[in-house]
């Protein structure tokens, strides 16, 4: 093919995208956000709305924790968080919701009317009489859609991306891996698209069907993330019992793992494109994907003592006083229940020596106890901090151990909240079983079903087949 | 043919619509279709309808698949795209990209035949003169009337100056007017040396522009010639006389032959050849002197209507 011809097909796709009602609306709809984030500016302490309508974000967050009986310390540690929380918050329901839901759909719908309306009497002898052949023609139709998309999502993506940076000062280069994410998403639907559309020659058919495939494609690779999450759930829970599968749970398994290693896996697209932007990130400070921790970032001035454990003496960060006299610590430690008891049993205990009460606090959105006192330790004063909870069947606690005069108050306190605001915790296992165990083994280095690489390669052949598939067809149609 | 290099080259070509498994049963467009076409040609394919003359021409372009046979485009196997790359093809009922201006569609048509951008700015103004469409060029196919979506198509279909046009009823949905122009297209076509084939039912328009017609039916060649081959004497004479009286020249004629007709400055009858002789004879004993005669043939239309009722049988 030369290159005026490829310039011809170029052209043809962009003119039939840019006539496109559905690509006109979606267009429209899309501005609404990119709008919104150069007109709202989320600030270090509040939200501006044309740089003259200002909320401070304490507002909001009282508001918000009023029934809730949150402590003063709790509040501070959710408004350390709540710009980047709300940021994040907003990006992910735009692209993850808006645009690789709702936008995905429409765009399906919109554009599935390329092949068969190429395929009509009278359009299909112009145009497959010129010197190209059928799958050139074919695949500019499968571009043409991609190109669609393309633009949308670079409109989208792009326009968010500048909009933040502009107004609120807030970017993130990996947000732009959704583009790649939003595209490989829809490659994979319009694929099924555009060969459903050259078997039925039918605008309506083409979507409907591939409207229908959608659910129910994603209904059986969610099947088979549930079913492997049952499994490892239980297999913690009844090692000791032996009982051997029933034969319709065998046959239902069987199925369900040889449908997700066959079928394109059309939700792991945001997945990589979190995993692409988690590699452009800075590395987290500590994780353990098993127990679903991660640390962001060390408390400001400590440094981590590397040989300590997570799970056992727990991990320690340490801070050497400026004068050159003691050190200040924190610790985070993971045991399991059956080492340590109940966790109203540890609470009662501390409670029952400090002779004071714990107050509410949370990390990572969970309920923690936390007791704040202050130790005589041979004539110094220390202060002293410690957050008790609960995540499954294990104990964490964060101690926090320093000169009670040790910096500034106020530096002091930002810090340790920013620290606290760092702790995420991913492995309760009511959120396993809604799909988390499958989000936390996914990665590029994980187990081969888990893997993003024979995703992608998996996916990868089930589109270049579903369009050889078209393919063949359309080359035996007769006009 | 003789020696004129082949541009079209059809042998013993056969289409079966809806086969079995095995080839068996099924429609049969075409049985055993045999045609060349020669450089420089315009080249005429009449038959009535579902004579197979459309998937004839799909099967040159690749639009349909042949059952068996053989078919070249300029010594190319006709699947082949490279051997498209010198033709230029009218669709009957074509429809072309809505979202497209006439200026767009011959600027893609013309890209996909290989011309680049410099070329088809000069050539799309020329040929939207051409097929007088310059002043609605710039507006949306999908307001176009059929006369001018027709016209549009005759000049993509010539974007890329094609060694070979291909037009199914080209005059479909133009008006009088239009025709002419049309035939004029044709005939500038000609003198170029441009090879044309036409595919029509309006056998006027083929009797008046083609050099060479076939004539199919019911998948079939059954007759395939010039103009002239293809429109025999219908045995009827026109007598060019000096002037004489109408009533002495139907008795010196009338007993030989039938259907006398008074005609202006003569007469015509219908006469076999022994009689064409007695005839002249009897008109020269009479002193009638002959000034010209002219053996009257069908056109072919009756040609035609002949022909098919003749196979019909």
């Amino acid at each position: 093919m030369n290159r005026p011809t490829l310039r011809g097909l170029f052209q043809d796709a962009l003119y039939q995208v840019l006539d496109n009602l559905g690509f006109r609306i979606l267009f429209f709809l899309f501005l609404v956000p990119v709008l919104l984030s150069f007109v709202v500016s989320f600030r270090d302490t509040s939200i501006a709305i044309l740089w003259y309508w200002e909320w401070d974000y304490a507002e909001f967050v009282r508001s918000a924790t009023a029934s809730s009986g949150l402590d003063a310390a709790a509040r501070a540690d959710m408004l350390a968080n709540v710009r980047e929380s709300l940021l994040q918050t907003l990006v992910d329901i735009v692209i993850e919701w808006g645009a690789d839901r709702f936008g995905l759909v429409f765009g399906i719908a919109a554009i599935s009317f390329f092949v068969p309306q190429m395929l009509e009497k009278g359009a299909a002898d112009v145009i497959f009489s010129k010197p190209l052949s059928r799958s050139s023609l074919f695949l500019s139709r499968y571009i043409g859609g991609l190109l669609f998309v393309g633009i949308l999502s670079a409109f989208l993506v792009g326009g968010i991306t500048l909009g933040l940076a502009v107004s609120s000062g807030w970017f993130d280069s990996g947000l732009l891996w959704s583009v790649l994410a939003l595209m490989y998403g829809f490659a994979i639907f319009h694929a099924i698209s555009c060969t459903i559309g050259v078997f039925t020659r039918n605008t309506i058919g083409a979507i409907l069907l591939t409207l229908v495939f959608m659910p129910i494609n994603c209904g059986l690779h969610t099947g088979w993330e549930k079913l492997v999450t049952l499994e490892e759930v239980g297999a913690g829970r009844d090692a000791k019992t032996d009982e051997p599968d029933s034969a319709a749970f065998t046959f239902l398994k069987s199925g369900l793992t040889t449908y997700h290693i066959l079928a394109p896996k059309t939700g792991d697209a945001m997945r990589m494109a979190r995993t692409w932007r988690r590699s452009l990130e800075s590395q987290p400070e500590f994780q353990d994907t098993e127990l679903g921790f991660v640390v962001a970032q060390a408390p400001r001035d400590f440094r981590r003592e590397w040989r300590s454990s997570f799970t056992r003496e727990g991990l320690q960060w340490l801070a050497a006083h400026p004068d050159g006299a003691g050190e200040a610590s924190w610790t985070l430690r993971c045991q399991s229940l059956d080492d340590t008891g109940p966790r109203s049993a540890l609470v009662k205990k501390l409670r029952k020596e400090l002779g004071a009460d714990p107050v509410r606090s949370d990390i990572s959105g969970r309920y923690a106890d936390r007791f704040e006192w202050v130790e005589d330790r041979g004539g110094e004063k220390r202060l002293r901090r410690r957050w008790i909870l609960q995540v499954g069947d294990r104990i964490v606690t964060l101690d926090y151990d320093a000169e009670s005069g040790w910096g500034r108050a106020n530096e002091r306190e930002t810090a340790a909240t920013a620290f606290v605001a760092g702790i995420s915790i991913q492995s309760e296992e009511l959120r396993q079983l809604g799909g988390v165990s499958y989000d936390r083994k996914f990665g590029w280095g994980g187990p081969w079903q888990f893997n993003a690489w024979f995703s992608l390669g998996t996916t990868l052949a089930f589109v270049a087949a579903v369009l050889a598939l078209g393919l063949l067809k359309l080359r035996r149609i007769d006009f | 043919m003789g020696s004129q290099e082949s541009i079209v080259s059809v042998r013993d070509v056969t289409k079966v619509y809806g086969g079995g498994l095995f080839g068996k049963g099924g429609f049969r467009a075409l049985d055993g279709v045999s045609l060349e076409v020669g450089r420089g040609q315009v080249f005429g394919l009449l038959g009535p309808n579902g004579a197979g003359k459309t998937t004839l021409v799909k099967i040159l372009l690749g639009l349909a698949h042949r059952s068996g046979g053989d078919a070249q485009l300029f010594g190319q196997p006709v699947g082949d795209p490279r051997a498209r790359t010198r033709v230029g093809y009218l669709p009957e009922g074509h429809r072309f990209p809505g979202y497209l201006t006439g200026v767009q569609v011959l600027e893609l048509f013309g890209q996909m035949c290989g011309r680049d951008r410099g070329y088809l700015r000069h050539r799309i103004p020329q040929l939207l003169e051409q097929v007088g469409m310059r002043d609605a060029a710039h507006r949306k196919i999908r307001e176009y009337s059929k006369g001018m979506t027709q016209r549009i198509g005759l000049a993509q279909a010539m974007v890329h100056e094609p060694e070979l046009v291909l037009l199914d009823e080209p005059t479909d949905g133009v008006d009088p007017v239009g025709r002419a122009a049309v035939r004029q297209i044709v005939q500038g076509l000609k003198d170029r040396g441009t090879t044309v084939f036409i595919n029509s039912h309006l056998l006027q328009e083929v009797e008046l522009v083609c050099d060479r017609v076939v004539i199919m039916s019911h998948g079939k060649v059954l007759r395939e010639g010039s103009i002239a081959e293809l429109t025999p004497r219908s045995g009827r004479y026109r007598f060019e006389v000096a002037p004489a009286e109408e009533l002495a020249l139907a008795k010196l004629v009338g007993e030989l032959g039938a259907n006398f007709e008074p005609a202006p400055g003569g007469f015509e009858v219908q006469l076999s050849d022994a009689e064409l002789d007695k005839c002249v004879d009897r008109l020269r004993a009479g002193g009638i002197s002959i000034r010209a005669i002219t053996a009257r043939r069908m056109n072919l239309e009756q040609a035609f209507i002949q022909l098919v009722n003749k196979e019909a049988r």
